[in-house]
């Protein structure tokens, strides 16, 4: 009455075989390594897909994306709300990723100066007629700031308070940001208008 | 021409340009962006940007083979995967229990108490006058907090005994979380 009976052989009970993150987190915040890697297999594409567009290089994504899972790891103890560890994991991707962009380009720190590459000649166009190495391009001009902003709005769909705790600035600052992005981008591609 | 960040110049018809293209970016123009023929002019600009920010956003990515080994190896390389503690007795050989096995435990115990939501064992020491275990909690919101953790140090106390044969010198509680209630 009140165990539960064996479970019988007709009727075998049916085994999720995807545990839900939540679970996975409960057990990794108690030290379980197995159920960490699962959350790695499940979560790795998108950590490194948010490096890649952040820093436009492949090398400096798989190190990115490498220290945002290990600093997972490490703080998950941390996490208060098993539920919420995808979106958390992201955002430390993001800043992982953002951290790395501003040490590679030291001589234009603040978002507000003008970055220094210029607009894509005509010659570079002839090759392209393709918008969306064009927009890569114009991705890699602007400062690190704005273009992690822009990208986990327009590529990750994050919404502005998440942004702002990754790059570390109000919601108002980001919303400037992206704007200021957007901007920048609009006019880049104006020869494909 | 094209909009401007810095003004913030309105469009002739009222419009704020920035507003016009979040709407544009979110795919949900309002009725009168759609009809008016200034906001028509600023979104044929902001056109190419989003036909190329659709094609790089629907491109799959993929990490490289390597990512997985390197960091589940910095994983397994660290003390709360590694640690085992020896459990007291006086028989011949030793009895090790991994840290997730004992923090599993613990937890477990602790989530069985009324008002406990959802408990994290942060860490577990061996001190000189027996285990010093320290966990957060979030708790149901309308528990009382002095009952709760006495409770909840009582049920960590206990299971550390029984389950484990330590004596349990200190649980430190962080009431980190409070949610929803009994019933939700």
């Amino acid at each position: 009455m009140f165990e539960s009976p064996p479970p019988s052989e007709a009727h075998p009970p049916p085994r999720p075989p995807d545990p839900p993150d939540s679970a996975l987190v409960t057990r990794a915040q108690d030290g379980d390594p197995d159920a960490f890697e699962v959350l790695v297999r499940r979560h790795q594409d998108t950590v490194y897909r948010i490096a890649l567009r952040v820093l436009g290089d492949e090398g400096d994504a798989a190190d990115a994306a490498q220290e945002a899972l290990v600093a997972a790891w490490h703080r998950l103890p941390d996490l208060a709300d098993p539920v919420s560890f995808r979106a958390w994991l992201y955002r430390i991707a993001g800043r992982r990723a953002l951290n790395l962009a501003r040490a590679r380009t030291p001589e234009a720190p603040a978002d507000n100066v003008e970055a220094a590459a210029t607009p894509a000649g005509p010659e570079q166009h002839t090759v392209a007629g393709d918008l969306r190495h064009a927009l890569a391009r114009a991705l890699a001009g602007l400062p690190p700031g704005q273009r992690t902003c822009w990208v986990l709005r327009e590529l990750e769909g994050m919404g502005y308070e998440e942004i702002a705790d990754v790059v570390g600035a109000g919601p108002d600052a980001v919303r400037g940001r992206i704007h200021r992005a957007r901007a920048r981008l609009v006019e880049e591609l104006a020869p494909w208008r | 021409m094209a909009v401007d960040p810095v003004s913030g110049g309105m469009l002739p018809c009222g419009t704020d340009p920035q507003e016009l293209a979040e709407h544009l970016a979110a795919g949900e123009p309002t009725d009168h962006e759609r009809a008016c023929p200034h906001c028509r002019a600023a979104a044929a600009e902001t056109a190419p940007l989003l036909a190329a920010r659709d094609r790089l956003a629907g491109e799959r990515v993929t990490a490289p083979p390597r990512l997985l080994d390197d960091v589940m190896a910095a994983v397994r390389a660290d003390p709360r995967s590694r640690r085992a503690y020896r459990l007291p007795g006086e028989e011949a050989g030793t009895t090790r229990v991994r840290r997730r096995v004992a923090a599993a435990l613990l937890r477990t115990a602790a989530e069985r108490v009324p008002g406990v939501r959802h408990v994290r064992v942060r860490d577990l020491r061996e001190e000189a006058d027996g285990m010093a275990v320290e966990v957060a909690a979030a708790l149901d919101a309308g528990a009382p907090i002095p009952e709760t953790a006495r409770a909840l140090r009582e049920a960590v106390r206990r299971a550390g005994r029984e389950g484990l044969g330590w004596e349990v010198a200190v649980v430190d509680i962080e009431v980190a979380d409070v949610r929803g209630g009994p019933a939700g």
